[in-house]
């Protein structure tokens, strides 16, 4: 069941209802919302249910047993046992095929092919998103930031639907609290609930759909067919789908929670025109980039052992940021180049600074952290190693003939990355002049909205790219 | 500790629901954010009737499913007789003018372009 969907809008409808209906009862509509929530994840696969009820179920008691521990020394064994397992169920979904494979290709160089078990493990959607909420979870209760939850609560952090699948990384200190008590609505997070929602609608259907099927998945399909013309606008076009796929997701995943009563982090903030890769990294994905930053980049020393070690921090967590998205080496290299460039920038900043050197424009560091990315999604985008190399060959062959970009996907190219330089929160200034609209009027213009958004939709919808992770 | 992790991420980036105080804001929010979305779904219910039905052939075929596809199929020939699909069916036909429209000879199609370098 996908967001943009009519089968989605219909089930929502109904969660809506039952949850405002039972708005006396807090209880009641938590265990209503925790079921809508296994409904939801049921529909790709009725075994996830269960994975994610075992999941809830053994941090739930693994978080009591910390909370009720007074020995630091147990409290630490059990965080570690929690976070072992639950890296361990991340792994085994996410990592067992990739790891026997590497092993077959080693034992075959070694002469010793041909036992090795071919494993073929079906990946929960959403996996790695709700195992990285259960370690902050229980990370957090060992430092004694959150009061460990109950059963309930802690399953519906986990399960809650709009969050469940592709994120935001919703952290317990945000929204246990807010389950504590029934929520309550006012029209400035309806209003822009529901902007979000139409944006994210647009976004993903019209933005993010055309320019894969018309731009992006040509380029990537076929490389070595295509032009350098064709393959710079292809890796632009990645750079305008991707983040309106995933951007669109998280505004979608917001607005639905508003619309609930919960509010969400922001996730996406203009991440173009960020005007270095630590700036980028402050406006993308922002959950995941802060969660590494808080339970990973620190724990290894973050900057308070030296300028070397500090290097080797980050280039570690980006590295480990780009398996998580999988297990690929193209994953693995472009976590590797964003925790270089990362270790680079600081270098360059630092010796800039002690030498007294000319500062470059903002414009510059926008534009060489623009490319910086843009190169990273080439080995994000690609189906393997191989692909990528062979796209980043083509690309620099120097034929300048036009095969592929037609008027259509360069307009929405340029309007994806005109996105970036609107003034910032100029969404939230809108829902601040929608709130004093009467319903029927807001209602209508809804309606106009998404007939427009329909009539540009193509007739499938592609699952969200960060279905997958 | 980072402010991330003691107060929760809210407190560091903000929330994009979160709209600044007005009193306006607290007038019957349920009842109108529940009047605005009952609002939109009828106004598509009249002028996307289509994409009802279209959704509606897509579902696994149930007695439940064949039971409602004649009101469904039979709603949506009725807003197309009275017109109410037409705004959809000339922004249709517009984005459709759009998506055909070409420089030159580009072929964005699957495969690479056959006159390709």
């Amino acid at each position: 069941m996908q967001f943009p969907t009519l089968g989605f809008g219909l089930f929502f409808l109904l969660v809506y209802g039952v949850a405002w209906a039972l708005k006396r009862s807090n209880e009641w509509r938590k265990i209503a919302l925790l079921m809508a929530s296994w409904f939801f994840y049921g529909a790709w696969d009725g075994r996830f249910v269960l994975l994610l009820f075992l999941s809830a179920s053994g941090n739930w008691a693994i978080g009591q047993a910390i909370a009720t521990r007074n020995s630091e020394r147990s409290r630490k064994a059990l965080v570690a046992l929690g976070v072992a397992l639950n890296l361990g169920v991340l792994a085994y979904f996410k990592y067992a095929g990739f790891f026997f494979e590497q092993l077959a290709v080693l034992l075959h160089r070694l002469d010793f092919a041909r036992d090795v078990p071919l494993m073929q493990v079906f990946l929960p959607v959403g996996v790695s998103f709700f195992t990285f909420q259960a370690v902050s979870y229980l990370v957090d209760v060992h430092k004694r930031r959150v009061q460990a939850a109950s059963l309930l609560d802690l399953s519906l952090l986990m399960s809650f639907f709009p969050h469940l699948v592709a994120g935001p990384i919703v952290r317990a200190s945000d929204l246990l609290p807010q389950f504590r008590q029934t929520p309550r609505l006012d029209r400035g997070a309806v209003s822009a609930a529901l902007l979000l929602i139409l944006w994210g609608m647009f976004k993903k259907t019209v933005i993010a759909s055309e320019v894969a099927t018309s731009l992006v998945d040509p380029a990537f399909y076929d490389p070595l067919h295509r032009s350098s013309l064709d393959l710079l606008f292809g890796a632009y076009g990645y750079a305008v789908q991707i983040y309106c796929d995933f951007s669109a997701y998280s505004d979608m995943a917001i607005g639905l929670a508003a619309l609930l009563g919960y509010h969400f982090p922001r996730n996406f903030d203009q991440p173009y025109r960020a005007r270095s890769l630590q700036d980028f990294w402050r406006r993308w994905h922002i959950s995941l980039s802060s969660w590494l930053r808080d339970y990973l980049y620190i724990s290894l020393g973050g900057n308070r052992k030296g300028r070397v070690r500090t290097y080797l921090n980050l280039f570690v967590t980006m590295v480990l940021g780009g398996l998580w998205h999988g297990a690929n080496w193209t994953f693995i290299i472009w976590g590797a180049l964003h925790g270089s460039w990362l270790a680079i920038e600081r270098m360059l900043v630092r010796m800039f600074k002690q030498r007294g050197w000319w500062t470059p424009p903002a414009w510059l560091g926008t534009l060489i952290t623009f490319h910086v990315v843009v190169l990273g999604w080439i080995f994000f985008r690609a189906p393997g190693l191989h692909e990528a190399i062979a796209y980043l060959s083509a690309l620099v062959a120097g034929n300048w003939q036009n095969t592929l970009v037609t008027p259509l996907s360069l307009a929405l190219v340029l309007f994806g990355l005109a996105i970036h330089a609107a003034p910032p929160r100029g969404l939230q200034t809108l829902a601040t002049h929608v709130r004093r609209w009467p319903a029927p009027a807001v209602g209508a213009a809804a309606a106009l909205l998404l007939l427009i958004i329909d009539a540009m939709r193509p007739e499938g919808i592609a699952p969200f790219i960060y279905y997958q992770f | 500790m980072t402010t991330g992790a003691e107060k929760g991420e809210i407190a560091e980036v903000g929330s994009p629901v979160v709209i600044e105080g007005d009193p306006v804001a607290h007038r019957h929010p349920l009842r109108w954010a529940s009047v605005t979305i009952g609002t939109a779904a009828l106004l598509l219910a009249l002028t996307n009737a289509q994409a009802i039905a279209g959704w509606f052939d897509e579902l696994t075929p149930s007695a439940t499913t064949e039971r409602l596809r004649e009101p469904v199929e039979g709603w949506s020939a009725l807003t197309a007789a009275v017109g109410l699909d037409a705004p959809r069916t000339w922004l249709r036909g517009r984005w459709k003018a759009a998506q055909a429209a070409r420089f030159g000879k580009e072929k964005p199609g699957e495969q690479g372009a056959d006159d390709a370098p």
